[in-house]
């Protein structure tokens, strides 16, 4: 659930809130009643932030011991028809902390409740979604590509191990930077000779070939009849925007001869002011919206007849 | 193949000999006369083959797209002394480009109880393998050696880090594709020299530019040579060839030749996946390295000439040997040439007309050629002639190592400084005898100016060139030198003066 990244922050969060906590104790031995007074709610919230960084990594290694009991036979859709029927906890969750909230002492408190109210609010929201959406993912498979989109952080992995299953093939990934999570055994790493040649496409025929012999170098490492990611697609193009339909035309069209049966899909990540592959989406059969870190909320949408 | 190499090879020679023949003015004086046109022809040669190899590299590329490939990994890092904190932060990063792919040793024959002891905790404390020895058999090429017999076959490849090279945490993804190809029994990364505020170490630099974009680029998938950092073998391959050569000062081409001997190839990966590097910040250890580097070369030329090596593989590596000579033995009597003639030891018997007309277009071109192969690289003005005048400081180091090589003297070297050590001035007390000849040569050629008849004035002009061509580069040499001394340093040449 969490990386090793976040698990390494969250033990250095927890350091340094024990550092700040140590250091407001020592204040608060000398203080007078006044300054007590001061200190204690600062103390108090430093305590619950130190908690809630432990927490987090209690939950963590809690969830590491529960993935390993077995596998049972309930379905997906069974398990979101039984969780619906029991969905009355959510909500009792969620008004719980409403309530709390409205009752809190201090903003913090007030904040906090709130945030635990809404994310119960939006376990509710997903169990409704959540069949329709896998249905969605189930429809990709329709197509011969697609792009996932969605901002940095979010979990393609589990859309694309959702669209593996559906598809049954092989995957190649195409990945271009090392340290992207492993998710297939035929991993292909793009090499900065690749990046210098990116950076130095100034116009159409650069960018067509450059995406030309990109195209071929992967086909000869690719087999027909199998599913390829370009994780991340974004950081392949040349950064000039109006070659960026021009490079992926290319790529796509390159792959399509070398190929009588490939899925391709474009992982990309949305930039901040929104924009993002937006000049892929006449290239591709449908487009996967994620909205959630999680991978649990996304829109297909199909964007090509 | 070994008939067509040893004519090669002998070409410079012969061809002076044939030239001395025509030109020398006395018995006396040939050897000089000799001497002096092996210098064109050997330059002559360096540069057609250079040519040849650099036409190549005008093609070089590297893959877009590898296939991410799983190999058993031993990184070793060799260490002699060093600093202990160069040489843990090297471990880290050799460590964390590693991953789960292998294991890092530390090689370190170190002397001083201190540096063992601080090192060997840090290698505990951080699942690094230390490896120790008392007895320096075969220095670095004896460690590594004896590191890999130790380890069994449970690696498939083996990593060479200097202590001071350390690699970028994506280098084993980029290097270990190549080795899919069974004909490749090693990967080279160019070594990397960081910016450095003392113009030596930016000669250095500089001096690495032709060599590492040109040169070795030229010699991908054929002869490109280890650079004895930042190497990968296959250890099967290294095992076929008996391992790394310890008898040499520069295992590395050494055991370059055995390998592509055995007919494997070579893949140079010019990217820079080595992201720090220490070059030489002053004279003493600048001129420490080239020596050894020289002498290595030197090392080379009985190898060479009783190799197997297919002819292209030979002219590679000859053309290194006739670079050597050309920086070393051969700069000197490129020097003495005009200083002779302006005191009146006349040994050549040309015409200035057609030494002007044959020697002139030949030089233009040669120089436009490297200006056209440079181009697109950060070499520039600056480049040539930082490079150029350190070349005109080592060669005094350079013939040494001729000379120990040619009397076979085993000379001991120090590691290349990695910072600046005291009185490196002492080298230079004979570039400052030179530079005293050439002044005086050069007055000498002006005051002869007058009352010279046209064909004579042609003659003084040639020299007066030349001699003003090595005073530049020289005296260029002399003060980067000089202003690349620590501030101790100076005081202490202050004293002197």
């Amino acid at each position: 659930m969490i990386s090793s990244k976040l698990k390494e922050s969250v033990i250095r969060a927890e350091y340094i809130e024990q550092v700040a906590l140590n250091s407001l104790l020592e204040f608060y031995r000398i203080t007078n009643r006044e300054g007590r007074d001061y200190l204690e709610v600062e103390i108090f919230e430093t305590m619950i932030h130190r908690e809630i960084m432990k927490a987090i990594r209690r939950a963590e290694e809690e969830l590491e011991e529960i993935r390993k009991l077995p596998e049972g036979n309930l379905s997906f859709r069974d398990l979101i028809e039984s969780l619906k029927a029991r969905s009355d906890i959510e909500k009792t969750a969620e008004i719980f902390y409403q309530e709390q909230s409205l009752a809190a002492p201090t903003p913090f408190l007030r904040g906090l409740f709130e945030l635990i109210a809404q994310n119960e609010k939006l376990h509710s929201d997903t169990l409704n979604y959540a069949l329709t959406a896998r249905n969605s993912i189930a429809e990709l498979s329709k197509g011969s590509s697609c792009l996932i989109e969605g901002s940095p952080g979010s979990n393609f992995l589990r859309i694309l191990e959702l669209i593996t299953k559906d598809l049954k093939r092989k995957m190649f990934m195409v990945k271009t930077r090392e340290d992207l999570p492993s998710v297939s055994d035929n991993e292909i790493l793009i090499i900065p000779s690749y990046f210098i040649d990116r950076d130095n496409a100034k116009n159409r025929r650069d960018a067509v070939a450059l995406a030309t012999r990109l195209a071929v170098e992967v086909s000869e490492k690719v087999e027909d009849g199998s599913m390829l990611v370009f994780y991340y697609a974004n950081e392949l193009c040349p950064s000039h925007e109006e070659l960026v339909y021009d490079f992926w035309d290319s790529l796509i069209n390159t792959l399509r001869r070398n190929f009588k049966d490939l899925y391709v899909v474009l992982v990309c990540t949305t930039m901040l002011d929104g924009s993002g592959c937006v000049r892929v989406y006449p290239l591709v059969d449908y487009v996967v919206d994620v909205q959630d870190v999680y991978g649990l909320m996304y829109k297909v949408k199909k964007v090509s007849p | 193949m070994k008939v067509l190499n040893l004519t090669f090879f002998s070409l410079p020679f012969v061809t002076a000999f044939i030239i001395t023949y025509f030109t020398y003015t006395s018995l006396w004086t040939a050897w000089f006369d000799f001497l002096l046109w092996t210098s064109v022809t050997l330059g002559f040669f360096q540069f057609i083959t250079t040519f040849i190899q650099t036409k190549g590299a005008l093609n070089y590329s590297l893959p877009y797209a590898i296939k991410v490939s799983k190999f058993k990994v031993a990184g070793f890092v060799t260490a002699y002394n060093e600093n202990p904190e160069i040489v843990k932060k090297t471990l880290l990063s050799v460590k964390a480009a590693l991953g789960n792919r292998g294991t890092v040793f530390l090689l370190d024959d170190s002397t001083k109880p201190e540096i063992i002891r601080e090192l060997s905790e840090f290698c505990k404390s951080n699942g690094i393998v230390y490896f120790h020895r008392t007895e320096r058999r075969g220095f670095k090429a004896g460690a590594i050696n004896d590191a890999i017999k130790a380890l069994g076959d449970e690696y498939d490849l083996v990593a060479i880090f200097d202590a001071d090279q350390r690699p970028t945490k994506n280098f084993f993804d980029i290097v270990m594709p190549f080795f899919e190809d069974p004909r490749v029994a090693f990967v080279q990364v160019p070594q990397y020299y960081e910016k450095s505020k003392s113009l030596i170490g930016q000669g250095a630099r500089y001096q690495q530019e032709p060599f590492l974009r040109r040169i070795m680029r030229g010699r991908d998938l054929r002869s490109a040579f280890s650079l004895g950092s930042g190497t990968v073998y296959r250890i099967s391959a290294l095992k076929e060839v008996g391992m790394l050569e310890e008898n040499t000062v520069t295992e590395d081409v050494a055991t370059s030749v055995k390998i592509h001997e055995k007919g494997y190839i070579s893949k140079y990966v010019d990217l820079p996946l080595i992201w720090y590097g220490a070059p030489p910040a002053e004279v003493s250890a600048y001129i420490t390295q080239q020596s050894r580097w020289a002498l290595g070369g030197f090392q080379l030329i009985g190898t060479l000439l009783n190799s197997d090596l297919d002819f292209r593989t030979f002219m590679d590596y000859i053309s290194g040997v006739f670079y050597w000579l050309e920086v070393g033995p051969f700069t000197l009597v490129q020097i003495a040439a005009p200083i002779t003639f302006m005191f009146g030891i006349y040994f050549l018997k040309l015409s200035p007309m057609i030494y002007v007309s044959a020697y002139v277009p030949y030089f233009v071109f040669s120089l436009y050629y490297f200006y056209y192969l440079m181009r697109g690289t950060e070499y520039g003005l600056k480049g040539f002639i930082l490079h150029q005048a350190l070349e005109y400081i080592e060669f005094i180091g350079v013939t040494a190592s001729f000379f120990a090589w040619v009397l076979k003297r085993k000379v001991p070297f120090k590691v290349t400084a990695k910072g600046r050590s005291a009185r490196s001035m002492r080298p230079l007390s004979y570039h400052v005898i030179i530079l005293t000849l050439l002044v005086a040569s050069m007055v000498k050629g002006i005051l002869l100016i007058r009352g010279a008849s046209p064909l004579q004035l042609w003659s003084i002009g040639i020299n007066l060139f030349w001699a003003s061509w090595h005073y530049f580069f020289l005296i260029t040499g002399v003060y980067i030198s000089i202003a690349s001394m620590s501030e101790e340093e100076k005081s202490y040449l202050s004293f002197l003066s």
